[in-house]
């Protein structure tokens, strides 16, 4: 069943679903403790103090437009329910707002604060792979809910709606082009925060500047960043005009013309590995034992920037490994320079050898 | 097996016989076209004479390492694994007398599912090689405990409660594996898509490995040709013409187990295969197990080669897994033929 709550709920009605939460919390927290528990009750007063202070550029009432329907925020949010990918929940880390209710991740992110993490009132048990948790949202009293890049249909945009208004974008964005800078703006335009928002992204995007003037000897080369998911082959990450592309450009590298034929079908077949060349190639693996079977094949092999140590190998679980998810779905202002700074050093090991 | 023999009436003459020849005639040439295609087309535009060139003469150019390293190998694997749920389907539809039986009844794919998915759970990952050995050893183990479950403790299982063990045994092993799988997505992740069944995963070393069990199971089938006549008279009739009812089932499940298992340890399994290509070939040869059991043994590879290459090419630059276009290319066919003729009856 689904709990559709008014606005203004009854308290005795708001007190039992945060009751029986609670109890959930503390049995799952029981059944999983490496994941950092469910529901954690904090003692902090609603709204008290969750967000920071308002900049007073948002004019409420705020329509959010979205590609799925429209909502309306009728005054500043303070209690903040975020879903989706990690760089929504890192839109709001950046921003120093604490929602109170976030899925769980699957991953310790090196970006993560996670005093932070641990100060929300609700960090969920279900991740990015389970059902959103309708039930658990509407249970933390949500005035707004983040869904950027998230929302799969018209039928759950209306059962989200249906707790409280909704920030998902206007037109539907293909995954490897979703621009992380307008994600952190619509986060900031809907709390009021537009001010601070631009100043964290100017901050990242000089951190990534930063990094790019480190290291010149990477200034104009092409680089490939695919991942090998082993079964269904290799998955081409820099893609033509994708965000994979946009970060490695801002890195200094020069756009790889060979990037333009994936655009349509990211797939790179087995019998087409050529493809994948560039001045550096860095391909992830699922793990070492798919590494060694790629390594080991002789159309790998021949590829010019394997056949020349050009090639940086990261397989899930090594250091930097989370450098993937930036890639693929994962960027932000937070995660990005963390990422450049290790995509550099790698970059740089195997062109400077 | 038991020396029974079951001839079918004369009067067929000789129109069957020379029907029959034509259609091995065929079935020969359309599986040498397959392999052909198989090595000439994929997502590398190599022009027809550069393979030609390199299938000759190998040069260690790029061309070369595309058609021997990446072409060769799922070719054979194709041709080996189709063959094998070509025979398997053949020989479960003649036991349970079912034609809608495919070998994925015995609970060969859900056993195999999750040995694989336990594997990789322990191991913490699994190279394909390993993979192998872990589907087949499951596949085994799911069709010994079907029958075991089937039979009840008699000697052999009857068709209907083997039936009844292999889709109750499948469900449950099936589940237990959704179920790891939903644990840990990431970690399983290479499991979900091996279950979809491809041809281009497992190599030549493997495919030497685990072709033993495969030649020993069709072996076994055709040898088992005979008893099959026989028992689809009836099993007073196959006993009176002296074939061992009870042996017989065992050693088909003992065939099946090695067709199945193999094929689905090699490929993740091709379960539309063993149900669609025994009915084609029944189509032309007619009930007698022997054609059947050859016939499909040459069909099935055809289809499951088609089928791969096409997947090669609807979705340039990427690729289909032969699993999911087998149906697609098979289906149709099999309606064809069902709204041509009458059903093919066991």
């Amino acid at each position: 069943m689904i709990f559709r709550w008014s606005r203004r709920p009854a308290v005795a009605l708001t007190a039992l679903p945060v009751v029986l939460l609670a109890l959930v919390g503390c049995a799952s927290s029981e059944a999983a403790p490496s994941t950092g528990g469910g529901a954690s009750s904090s003692t902090s007063a609603a709204g008290g103090g969750l967000l920071p202070a308002a900049e007073g550029a948002t004019q409420y009432p705020l329509v959010l437009d979205t590609w799925a329907g429209q909502t309306e925020l009728t005054e500043r949010p303070e209690r903040v329910a975020v879903i989706g990918f990690s760089p929504n929940l890192d839109a709001l880390q950046a921003l120093g707002a604490t929602p109170v209710y976030t899925m769980g991740e699957e991953t310790d992110w090196p970006w993560r604060d996670q005093g932070w993490l641990a100060s929300i009132e609700t960090v969920d048990t279900a991740t990015r792979e389970d059902p959103i948790s309708f039930e658990a949202i509407a249970a933390s009293d949500p005035d707004l809910i983040v869904a950027v890049n998230y929302v799969a249909d018209e039928a759950d945009f209306a059962r989200l709606a249906s707790i409280a208004p909704v920030l998902e974008n206007a037109e539907q964005v293909r995954g490897d082009q979703i621009s992380w800078q307008q994600t952190q703006r619509m986060v900031g335009e809907a709390l009021d925060l537009s001010a601070a928002s631009e100043q964290v992204i100017s901050d990242a995007e000089a951190a990534v500047a930063r990094t790019a003037a480190e290291h010149p000897e990477l200034a104009g080369k092409t680089l490939t960043a695919a991942t090998d998911y082993s079964d269904t082959g290799i998955a081409y990450y820099t893609v033509a005009g994708g965000t994979a592309e946009r970060v490695v450009t801002q890195l200094g590298f020069a756009p790889n013309p060979r990037a333009q034929a994936f655009v349509d079908e990211p797939s790179v077949s087995d019998e087409r590995l050529g493809e994948l060349d560039a001045d550096v190639l860095v391909v992830f693996y699922l793990d070492d034992a798919v590494r060694r079977a790629r390594e080991a094949t002789p159309l790998f092999q021949a590829v010019p920037a394997v056949a020349d140590g050009r090639y940086v190998s990261i397989a899930t679980g090594e250091p930097g490994s989370e450098l993937t998810w930036v890639m693929r779905r994962g960027a932000s202002a937070l995660s990005l320079p963390w990422a450049v700074d290790v995509l550099a050093d790698r970059a740089s090991e195997v062109v400077t050898s | 097996m038991g020396g029974g023999r079951a001839r079918r009436p004369r009067e067929r003459g000789g129109h069957v016989l020379r029907r029959r020849r034509a259609g091995v005639a065929v079935a020969l040439a359309a599986l040498a076209l397959a392999v052909l295609l198989s090595l000439a087309v994929g997502a590398n535009p190599l022009p027809l004479g550069r393979v030609w060139e390199v299938l000759t003469h190998p040069d260690g150019s790029e061309a070369s390492a595309v058609v021997w390293t990446e072409r060769w190998p799922r070719t054979l694997v194709g041709v080996a694994a189709g063959a094998a749920f070509g025979v398997a389907g053949a020989l479960v539809q003649a036991l349970t007398r079912n034609p809608l039986a495919d070998p994925g009844i015995l609970g060969v794919n859900a056993g195999a599912g999750l040995a694989v998915t336990v594997g990789v759970a322990l191991l913490g990952s699994a190279t394909t090689g390993q993979y192998v050995w872990f589907a087949f050893a499951g596949a085994a183990a799911a069709t010994v405990l079907v029958h075991l479950v089937g039979a009840g403790g008699r000697a052999a299982a009857s068709p209907v409660t083997l039936v009844l063990a292999g889709v109750a045994l499948g469900a449950v092993l099936g589940g237990v594996a959704t179920f790891l799988t939903l644990i840990d997505p990431e970690v399983f992740r290479a499991v979900r898509s091996w279950g979809l069944g491809s041809v281009a995963r497992t190599g030549v070393t493997d495919l030497v490995a685990v072709a033993p069990f495969l030649l020993a199971g069709l072996l076994v089938a055709l040898a088992l040709t005979g008893s099959l006549n026989a028992l689809a008279l009836g099993e007073e009739s196959a006993t009176s013409l002296g074939a061992r009812v009870g042996l017989t089932r065992v050693l088909v499940v003992v065939a099946v187990t090695l067709l199945a298992g193999g094929g689905t340890a090699l490929t993740g399994g091709l379960s539309f295969v063993g149900l669609m290509v025994p009915h084609v070939v029944r189509w032309s040869t007619g009930p007698d197990q022997r054609w059947v059991v050859a016939g499909s043994a040459l069909a099935a590879p055809v289809l499951v080669l088609l089928a791969d290459v096409l997947g090669r090419v609807v979705a340039r630059p990427g690729e289909v897994q032969v699993g999911v276009l087998t149906a697609v290319v098979g289906a149709p066919v099999l309606i064809a033929l069902a709204r041509r003729r009458t059903a093919s009856a066991l």
